[in-house]
């Protein structure tokens, strides 16, 4: 599904180039739930930022449903993203201004979706995540774990093929997180959605089919659970 | 998608009730200035665009061959856009020319001959009215039909068809008779000796028309007229309106005329050119300028003068208030990206193209601007009266048509919406996604532009701040200035008898010295035939070179009454016969084509140096007088002219004025009582109209005045919305900056050395902006101060008041915010990361 090969990123400092990633290859399939892990700073939120099209290598080749996207325009880029993956991020970053079911419904309107069709999906998608009932309240009236859901449910929205989720449950309590971890397990089995995270918990990595650890910018192990 | 945005931009809004606030009223005050600006365009556009068929009225002019003085243009930036307009044609015509032009051309289908009445007493009953010159006018019997003013009773046809049936206006006919309709009531011209019936009532000429007459007098009645006809074109007096017949071709028929009128002056040009040699012009060209546009012309005499400079500089200055409103919207915005990062940043990851999120911020700013315009109409409506005051205009917001307001309106809505709202939008969707995936990272667009935006904010305040004090400081120049006469305590009475009446003057004259004399309160009284900045000028040939000479009829007293020095030869006595009398000059005392004066005169020091320090006691031959003293130079003019060469003669003529001079310490309305009942009693009720000196002679700046409140209210405005803008500002850039303060403060940062971290680039920006700014400053107020003859330097000392006043009121708008993040226990905003 999507393949890394010999990617590095670096910053020109002074004369020597700093490296946040070095030489780093790594394929992922379709329906597998990768975690990555390391300690801070070994780069492995870069990893998961160029896997996202967020940002850019420096050097090496990255293909995604066999695109390759480090010859693709970042116009191209961006709609690749759109179409197959949805974020989930550590600080949620629901919009303030939103209520929950906008919020959720943001990302059809800007596919073009008709209203009808939008209204049908998000009721579905408030369903399936229980929150129907805080359908109109706004993300500062929400708990963590709550905001966090709104999240999931609004990077599920548009059916996409790869979630990625950069330490989704960081800001959680460790019954929240354990809730976020079991709804991934169940989209990873049920609904075969790819799903790469990076997270510092242990605990959390083994919900993962496959944990990757991350070390001053290369991959130290990959282990298959 | 729209109706979201706009639900969106209205939470957005409501969220951020600081920023909305500071926005709607900076965007607000300079929305309510531009539409008073767009009234006051439309009411001057409006003049004399009422009447019937007005694209086929037009108003007559010629070549002015006898305006003595070259006009002195008064310098602005706008004189290029002015040239046509301060061109002074002679507007008056020939009385005959009305019908010879109606004989010549069929193409003219009526010929409309107006002259305005001046020194206008009316009497009806036994009350007397004195009316401001220009109220009454002779007109031909078709005014009414040419002219679009409703009669409220009688008949267009007749109303001014025999020589003594006059219309006069509702408001005047309630002021004369108390009530609306006076049909076939008297009204006398005692003067002139004029009877008269009111035959129709006229509703009143509207508030944008350049005729404001009250009374409409058939021409024919004029005393004069038959001499008028008499002189042929030889005598220049009557405004012509010409109507054309439909379907005339306007450039030809124009044509047509200049040829017509190179033939029809011939006669009065030659013997122009005999009597002045130095006339360069080979004959008089006729000019027709569309009615409805001839108030856009200074040509004298006509009832109002658009000043298209005054236009163009008040569209300026709306515009500058306009962009420093927007620019302070831009700021803001651009700098309170901190939240707004995120928000890109989200909506572009979850789908969001450039294009939806330009269009997202822009109708933020859309709605922003709507609510600004619509509080600027509130605004504006409220201030109507205090515009009308400061622009001397007379706005009604009903000759303003509501479909064009309202169009009008929508238009500034989406022109300030596009002003302030594109650039902040480009900028904000441009910001890449990964921008969020950093945290909480405070990140600024382009510092260097927001820079750029203070200091043009700041450099517009000091160049307004530094004209105010120009400005300011230049009037109190001129009203505080030595004008060389006492002009204080004096108060000038108008002779309220016609010319024919010398008899009449010369013993209300008598009784008036002897009051004054008798009456403790008042301590003297002369008499002249002018006022300050209205007097004759002469033509005299001074070493072969023609120059104006101002000829001053004064009473003997004159010179010690206004306490003027005798610098050389002596004053005029009563006890000399000689002084008043007529001089009888042999041909080498006089010299050809240069007026002779032919009595004793007294000259000021400027003429005394321009005929070469002539000797006392002798005739000279450029004056064709007998110069029996010089004194000292004095103004008998505002400063914006110089003291130019004059004389004073004995007058002989019936005094137009008496002065009165009020006893020191003496209160001036008791006096002014007194002097009221005493005259009523010795003219027998004529009207008493009266001004004091040091009032008109501060009422020559009027025009200046006007604009110094003009630009000073521009400055306030300007400045206060600048410094809500910079408020604002202070508290973006304090919350971007709470982690830096915060530790600055845990490593010992006093609340001082914080102050001064966070307002250094506040202080460099004025600086910058200052040094911007002087230069601008300088030239523009050196422009404006060469309108005056007498003007103050320009010292550095207004300029560094200047530069204080900014960098203060900046301080201070900064202050609040960057005390208060010094202060905060950094504890708490160190938490927040």
């Amino acid at each position: 599904m999507l393949s890394l090969k010999n990617i590095s990123k670096y910053y020109q400092a002074g004369g020597n180039k700093t490296y946040v990633l070095n030489n780093v290859s790594l394929d992922v399939d379709a329906g597998e739930f990768v975690s990555i892990m390391g300690p801070s700073g070994s780069g492995k939120s870069t990893l998961l930022n160029i896997i996202g099209m967020l940002d850019e290598p420096s050097e090496g080749y990255h293909y995604f449903m066999k695109e390759a996207v480090h010859q693709l325009k970042e116009k191209a880029r961006s709609a690749l993203y759109k179409e197959y993956i949805g974020f989930v991020f550590q600080a949620y970053h629901l919009i303030d201004e939103l209520t929950v079911y906008e919020n959720i419904e943001t990302p059809l309107i800007y596919q073009n979706i008709k209203s009808s069709e939008r209204k049908a999906l998000v009721a579905d998608m408030l369903d399936r995540f229980q929150i129907v009932g805080k359908k109109d309240l706004f993300p500062a009236q929400l708990s963590g774990g709550q905001q966090q859901l709104v999240g999931i449910a609004r990077a599920l929205i548009t059916k996409p093929r790869v979630i990625l989720a950069d330490e989704p449950t960081g800001n959680l309590n460790s019954k929240q997180g354990e809730e976020i971890m079991e709804l991934f397990r169940k989209l990873n089995k049920e609904d075969k959605v790819t799903i790469i995270q990076v997270t510092h918990s242990e605990k959390n990595a083994e919900y993962g089919t496959r944990i990757i650890n991350v070390l001053d910018g290369k991959i130290d192990s990959s282990r298959n659970v | 998608m729209t109706f979201l945005n706009v639900k969106l931009a209205i939470r957005n809004l409501s969220r951020n009730k600081l920023y909305t606030f500071i926005n709607i009223s900076g965007l607000s005050i300079a929305c309510a200035f531009c539409i008073l600006t767009y009234w006051y365009v439309k009411n001057e556009q409006s003049f004399d665009a009422f009447h019937h068929d007005q694209n086929r009225l037009f108003r007559i002019e010629q070549t002015n061959l006898f305006n003595p003085e070259p006009v002195k243009k008064e310098k602005s930036f706008f004189s290029f856009l002015t040239k046509e307009d301060e061109q002074k044609n002679l507007i008056q015509t020939p009385v005959i020319l009305a019908g010879d032009l109606k004989g010549s051309f069929p193409q003219v289908e009526n010929a409309v001959r107006i002259k305005t009445l001046s020194d206008i007493v009316i009497r009806v009953d036994n009350e007397s009215f004195r009316e401001k010159d220009g109220t009454a006018a002779y007109a031909d019997a078709d005014f009414f039909k040419v002219f679009n003013y409703p009669l409220l009773s009688g008949n267009v046809n007749q109303v001014l068809s025999g020589k003594n049936q006059i219309v006069i206006t509702e408001r005047a006919a309630k002021k004369y008779y108390g009530y609306s309709s006076p049909i076939g009531r008297r009204l006398e011209f005692p003067n002139d000796k004029m009877i008269f019936t009111i035959a129709g009532i006229a509703k009143d000429f509207p508030s944008n028309s350049s005729f404001q007459f009250d009374i409409i007098i058939p021409r024919t009645a004029d005393p004069d007229y038959n001499e008028y006809i008499k002189q042929g074109t030889n005598t220049f007096s009557d405004l012509l309106i010409v109507k054309l017949k439909h379907g005339v071709d306007v450039n030809k028929f124009h044509t047509a005329l200049n040829l017509f009128g190179q033939s029809y002056y011939q006669k009065l040009v030659k013997s122009m050119r005999q009597d002045n040699p130095k006339l360069k012009q080979q004959g008089i060209d006729i000019y027709m300028r569309p009615f409805a546009e001839a108030h856009y012309n200074q040509g004298e005499g006509w009832g109002h003068y658009t000043s298209l400079k005054n236009v163009y500089q008040f569209i300026c200055l709306s515009v500058i208030i306009l962009i420093i409103a927007s620019l302070n919207y831009i700021l803001l915005t651009l700098t309170s990206t901190i939240s707004r990062s995120q928000d890109v940043g989200v909506r572009k990851t979850i789908g969001a193209n450039r294009k939806e999120i330009i269009l997202q911020y822009y109708a933020e700013t859309q709605i922003l601007a709507a609510i600004a315009v619509f509080a600027g109409l509130v605004l504006s409506v409220t201030c109507l009266p205090l515009f009308n005051n400061l622009t001397g205009s007379d706005i009604h917001l009903q000759n303003i048509a509501p479909d064009e307001l309202v169009l009008s309106l929508i238009g500034l809505a989406f022109m300030l919406g596009i002003i302030a709202g594109i650039y902040p939008a480009m900028a904000m969707s441009g910001l890449k996604p990964l921008n969020i995936m950093r945290g909480f990272a405070t990140y600024r667009i382009n510092p260097v532009m927001s820079k750029v935006l203070v200091i043009m904010q700041f450099t517009i305040c000091v160049v307004l701040i530094i004209t105010t004090l120009v400005i300011g400081k230049q009037m109190k120049f001129v009203n505080t200035a030595q004008m060389g006469f006492d002009k204080d305590q004096v108060v000038l009475i108008r002779n309220p008898y016609g010319w024919a009446d010398r008899q009449k003057i010369r013993s209300l004259k008598e009784l008036l010295y002897h009051y004054v004399a008798t009456e403790p309160v008042l301590q003297n009284i002369t008499a002249t035939g002018f006022n300050f900045s209205a007097y004759n000028n002469n033509g005299h040939i001074v070493n072969g070179k023609q120059i104006f000479v101002q000829e001053l009829q004064v009473d003997f007293n004159y010179l010690s009454f206004n306490k003027i020095p005798i610098i050389k030869g002596r004053n005029f006595s009563s006890a000399t016969p000689a002084d008043s009398a007529k001089i009888k000059l042999s041909a080498t005392q006089q010299i050809p084509k240069s007026s002779t004066v032919g009595r004793a005169i007294i000259i000021n020091e400027t003429l005394y140096n321009m005929l070469g320090k002539p000797k006392m006691d002798e005739i000279n031959p450029e004056m064709g007088a007998l110069i029996i003293g010089v004194c000292k130079d004095y103004h008998t003019d505002d400063l914006t002219k110089k003291i130019g060469p004059a004389y004073h003669r004995i007058s002989t003529y019936a005094p137009d004025y008496f002065w009165i001079k009020i006893k020191a310490g003496k209160n001036i309305p008791d006096a002014m009582d007194k002097i009221r009942i005493n005259w009523n009693k010795l003219t027998g009720n004529s009207p008493f109209t009266y001004t004091f000196m040091d009032e008109d002679v501060k009422k020559s700046y009027d025009v200046y005045l006007r604009w110094m409140d003009t630009i000073s209210l521009s400055c306030v405005i300007a400045i206060l919305i600048s410094c809500l803008g910079l408020f604002g500002l202070s508290a973006i850039t304090t919350i971007n900056r709470m982690k830096e303060i915060g530790i600055r403060k845990i490593l010992g940062a006093s609340v001082t050395n914080l102050f001064v971290l966070i307002n250094r680039s506040t202080f460099a920006l004025a600086l910058c902006a200052f040094v911007i700014a002087t230069p601008i400053a300088l030239y523009l107020v050196n422009e404006w101060l060469d309108n005056f003859a007498y003007r103050i330097k320009v010292d550095w000392s207004l300029f560094a008041w200047a530069g204080i006043a900014t960098t203060i009121t900046a301080v201070i708008a900064v202050s609040y915010h960057t005390i208060k993040a010094a202060i905060t226990n950094p504890v708490k905003s160190l938490r927040n990361e």
